[in-house]
């Protein structure tokens, strides 16, 4: 067994379309272990998405390409791998919540039908009847009467939706979950019970999962590792503690916290974060926050290394160049 | 969920027979627009004024519109539809002999559209971009793009003149052989198969793009399943939905095709029929002929609709 | 003005569809063929009337490019005059069905209830009679002559411009921007001119560039069939069916001008296509090529 379950290294993804290519991803790293929990934090167009995708290998074909990087996922090589044995680790080894339970499902199937097929892909011994059970046990256990496995995904509720999406995820029991922002398409008083459900289930388990938010506050809740991604690159990576307890921060970490109201501070308005993410179809040479950063300097011309700056604490930033540990 | 469907069924068979009414008043009312009279065509210009008062009496034309539209619709509830001036026949008797020409042409060649548009457009969906895309894409284009009539004139020099292996003309008989009979209708077929076939293999191959960008086909995906059963399981079956409507469409305008295809290959089918009797100004046939079609084409739709409510379960909860 | 064309050079969908090779060919052969038609007196080599019994039938030469028709005329001439009937009928028919289509699925759309329902019984009335069969239906009434054949086929068009647009105006009446307006004030005339009309507008256009191809087809259909334009005026499919009868001895007669329908519904279905395509929001962004393996987009 490998050491760890997924090591991304230098990840470099570009989608071409007929108009332009856009650089998504650009040179990422990240590690994560058995069990962990990785919250993935960013705004809308950093690439968390598409390093999930890159992941599974799910790219939008003849769009998106990994030009760079090498992905090992529990000591299988997803750059080389042939298709079918890519295709028995996923929903096996490593599944996928997406964003938008409105629209996963597939609306001329019964939900039953559906948990009940990755289970029959990757469990090719199992009768019918041991099936049935498995699919009834998995809906009991994200919350839904197994006696409504016969009706299709439009007479669900979105909430009830994304437990089904949840239960497919999960029902092979895989060591690694990539959740897509499963939350974002709900309401807010069903966020907190889904995030619940799916940490209950990972605990019970012992599943790694990447959550993909771009809430800190539920990062806070549920990871124990954290990376924030800015513009296709990890720009901060550490443990839970270091983000939100530490002193040495990202400016655009940094950025993200001043973004957030405070209940002990009295604040008349929110600081933001001035401008708008870098153009992704043009590539750019320096550190990709410099623009925006208000400690920008002429060094921020040339790209900054990732940097450990107390253990396991790694920030790309040239502020913290010399203060390698 | 059965029920639900039976429910929409009813509904449909409804609305159907509205619209048709609608067709007979329509046609009907368009017909008395129609210049010419059927009788002083059929007797010819020698007909003397007493014959012409004769005949006009004997059809029925020299009573009030509204009384003639009664009785056409009248007798449509008997079966009956008259007599045609012309063809001095009864009009149900022909009309049906016609139509079972016309279906035997149009009916196999749907079968054909369906099947080889389907599944080329497929075959172009999965390899988009590639060169067999670029082939079957650019074919279906042409299949599109050509006239009925050329294409039809095309095949009879190529096969019938060219390589005299195929009729250009008429209908074979059964008792011929079975050769015979399908010989004669294969150029027909083909060309009456052309367009829709074209259209079939474009509305395939652009569903199937539509679908494969779905996100629960990237759901399917990150379950593992093999190509085949995402092709089959997730991504056709919804493909389907639009495809299906296609086809209604695309089957009602093959009915409509036949009338130029009868007359390329001078098959005495319902096209033939309509062409002569519009020449003809034969006003009973027409408008009979017409609500024929349009039941065929209700017939049609409703098939598409029940299509529908079987493949996509959020139709039935209308 | 430069700055409109600036505007229009950047547009998405200037962009969308220069970016297909094939698209561009089909405007550069499009724009060749209108502006023959338009200029034929002057690009036709010979009077496409005039009757010469001593040269009837010739085939290919150096004089008559394409040969001579039975009576003697020159086949490429008349192609080109005929071209002026295809694109003839081909704009005006669909502007008849648009222009007509689009009042009526507005107001369908707005007015809801009974006029709704009668307006939409008879689009699918009309529906469900087949084109063809409706625009012979209406020729016979109307009488043969470009202006009719227009307007028969016009006629025959209508439902699905009807259905369209009541299908948009129904759609964008839900839209929130329009609950926006009125509650700032905006009449219901105010908003169905402001915000319906322009979204119903883009989606006829599209309609009817995809529309064009089939108005021809009619045209020549009918035309073949007899009951379409008179003779001697050249229309391409009157000119196939002329050229019928000699399928034997000399076939380009009825080949050529088949061709030249193809060739030209083939341009209008491609640019049809792609300004779908380039309109449609929904597909932003999925028209997609690899770089390397992948050879450019065609079709």
């Amino acid at each position: 067994m490998a050491e760890k379950l997924l090591e991304i290294e230098n990840l470099c993804v570009e989608y071409n379309t007929e108009i332009a290519t856009v650089y998504a991803v650009n040179g990422l790293s990240l590690s994560l272990d058995y069990g962990e929990t990785l919250g993935l934090v960013g705004e809308t167009g950093a690439g968390k998405t598409t390093t999930c995708l890159s992941v599974m290998r799910l790219l939008p074909e003849g769009i998106g390409e990994v030009t760079e990087g090498t992905i090992m996922l529990d000591g299988n090589d997803m750059m080389t791998l042939p298709e079918e044995t890519v295709r028995d680790l996923r929903g096996n080894t490593v599944s996928m919540i997406f964003q938008d339970p409105m629209s996963s499902l597939n609306p001329v199937m019964t939900v039953g039908d559906q948990i009940k097929e990755v289970l029959k892909i990757h469990n090719k011994d199992m009768n019918k009847d041991e099936l049935e059970k498995a699919v009834d046990n998995m809906m009991e256990l994200v919350g839904i009467p197994a006696n409504r496995k016969n009706e299709y995904p439009h007479e669900f509720s979105g909430g009830m939706k994304q437990r089904i999406v949840i239960a497919i995820a999960l029902v092979c029991e895989p060591k690694l979950i990539l959740a897509d922002e499963p939350t974002t398409a709900l309401d807010v008083t069903i966020q907190a019970q889904m995030l619940g459900l799916i940490n209950e289930l990972q605990k019970r388990m012992n599943t790694a999962m990447i959550l993909v938010t771009h809430d800190l506050g539920v990062v806070a809740q549920t990871c124990e590792k954290v990376a924030v991604m800015y513009s296709g690159e990890a720009v901060e990576v550490g443990l839970a503690e270091h983000i939100f307890g530490g002193q040495h921060l990202h400016p655009y970490t940094q950025g993200l916290f001043n973004a957030i109201p405070k209940l002990d501070v009295d604040t008349h308005r929110l600081e933001t974060i001035e401008g708008l993410i870098p153009d992704p179809t043009v590539k750019i040479e320096g550190c990709r926050f410099a623009d925006r950063c208000k400690y920008a300097m002429e060094k921020c011309k040339k790209a900054p290394q990732l940097v450990e700056v107390e253990k396991g604490h790694y920030i790309k930033c040239h502020l913290f160049q010399d203060k390698k540990v | 969920m059965n029920k639900k469907l039976f429910k929409m069924i009813g509904k449909r068979i409804v609305q159907s027979v509205i619209v048709l009414f609608i067709v007979t008043l329509l046609v009907f009312l368009l017909m008395q627009l129609v210049p010419g009279d059927p009788i002083v065509n059929f007797l010819g210009a020698n007909a003397t004024e007493e014959q012409i008062a004769h005949y006009t009496e004997m059809f029925g034309y020299d009573q009030p519109a509204l009384v003639q539209y009664g009785k056409w619709i009248a007798g449509l509830f008997h079966g009956e539809m008259g007599r045609s001036v012309a063809l001095q026949k009864d009009i149900t008797e022909v009309i049906f002999q016609r139509l079972g020409v016309t279906l035997s042409i149009v009916l196999p060649a749907f079968v054909l559209a369906v099947v080889f548009g389907v599944v080329l457009g497929i075959l172009a969906a999965k390899n988009r971009g590639s060169r067999l895309d670029t082939v079957i894409s650019f074919f279906a284009n042409i299949g599109m793009s050509m006239p009925m009539f050329w294409f039809g004139m095309l095949l009879i020099m190529l096969f019938a003149l060219k390589l005299g292996i195929l009729p250009t003309s008429g209908l074979g008989n059964k008792a011929d052989g079975m050769w015979q009979y399908i010989s004669h209708l294969i150029l027909p077929m083909t060309v009456l198969a052309m367009g829709p076939l074209a259209q079939f293999t474009r509305q395939t191959r652009s569903s199937m793009l539509e679908v494969i960008r779905q996100d629960y086909v990237t759901t399917a995906k990150a379950k593992g399943v093999t190509k085949k059963a995402l092709t089959f399981r997730h991504q056709l079956r919804n493909a389907l939905i639009p495809i299906i409507t296609v086809m209604g469409v695309q089957l009602g305008g093959m009915i409509g095709g036949t009338v130029l295809v009868e007359s390329i290959f001078v098959v005495p089918g319902l096209g033939n029929l309509m062409i002569t009797a519009i020449k003809g100004r034969d006003f009973m046939v027409v408008e009979n002929g017409v609500l024929i079609i349009a039941i065929a084409v209700a017939v049609c739709n409703l098939v598409v609709d029940i299509l529908y409510g079987i493949i996509d379960p959020r139709i039935r909860n209308d | 003005m430069k700055k409109i064309w600036k505007k229009i050079k950047n547009s998405r969908i200037v962009k969308v569809l220069f970016a297909r090779k094939a698209v561009v060919v089909c405007l550069i052969i499009l724009a060749l063929m209108i502006l023959s038609a338009v200029f034929a007196p002057l690009v036709s080599p010979y009077d496409p009337y005039k009757q010469d019994l001593k040269s009837m039938l010739l085939g290919i030469s150096p004089e008559h490019w394409l040969g001579t028709d039975p009576m003697g005329r020159d086949l490429l001439s008349r192609i080109i005059y005929g071209g002026r009937v295809s694109f003839i009928v081909g704009l005006v028919s669909v502007l008849v069905a648009g222009g007509i289509g689009m009042i009526l699925g507005l107001i369908a759309g707005m007015a809801g209830g009974i006029i709704d329902a009668f307006i939409m019984r008879v689009t699918d009335a009309m529906m469900s009679v087949p084109m063809i069969i409706m625009a012979l239906f209406l020729g016979s009434i109307l009488g043969k002559g470009l202006g009719n054949i227009c307007l028969a086929i016009g006629i025959s068009m209508i439902p699905s411009y009807a259905r369209v647009t009541r299908g948009q105006v129904l759609t964008v009446r839900e839209m929130d921007y329009i609950t926006a307006g009125t509650l700032c004030g905006a009449s219901k005339l105010k908003n169905t001119l402001v915000h319906i009309l322009p979204n119903c507008i883009s989606a006829n256009i599209v309609l009817m560039t995809m529309n064009l191809g089939n108005a021809i087809l009619n045209e020549a259909a009918l035309s073949f069939l007899g009951m379409g334009i008179n003779p001697p005026t050249a229309s391409w499919g009157s000119m196939v069916n002329d050229g019928y009868k000699y399928m034997s001895s000399n076939p380009v007669i009825a080949i050529a001008p088949g061709v030249f329908i193809m060739i030209v519904v083939l341009c209008f279905n491609m640019v049809g296509d792609a300004l779908r395509d380039a309109m449609d929001p929904k597909l932003r962004g999925t028209l997609g090529k690899k770089k390397k393996s992948r050879k450019k987009e065609t079709a």
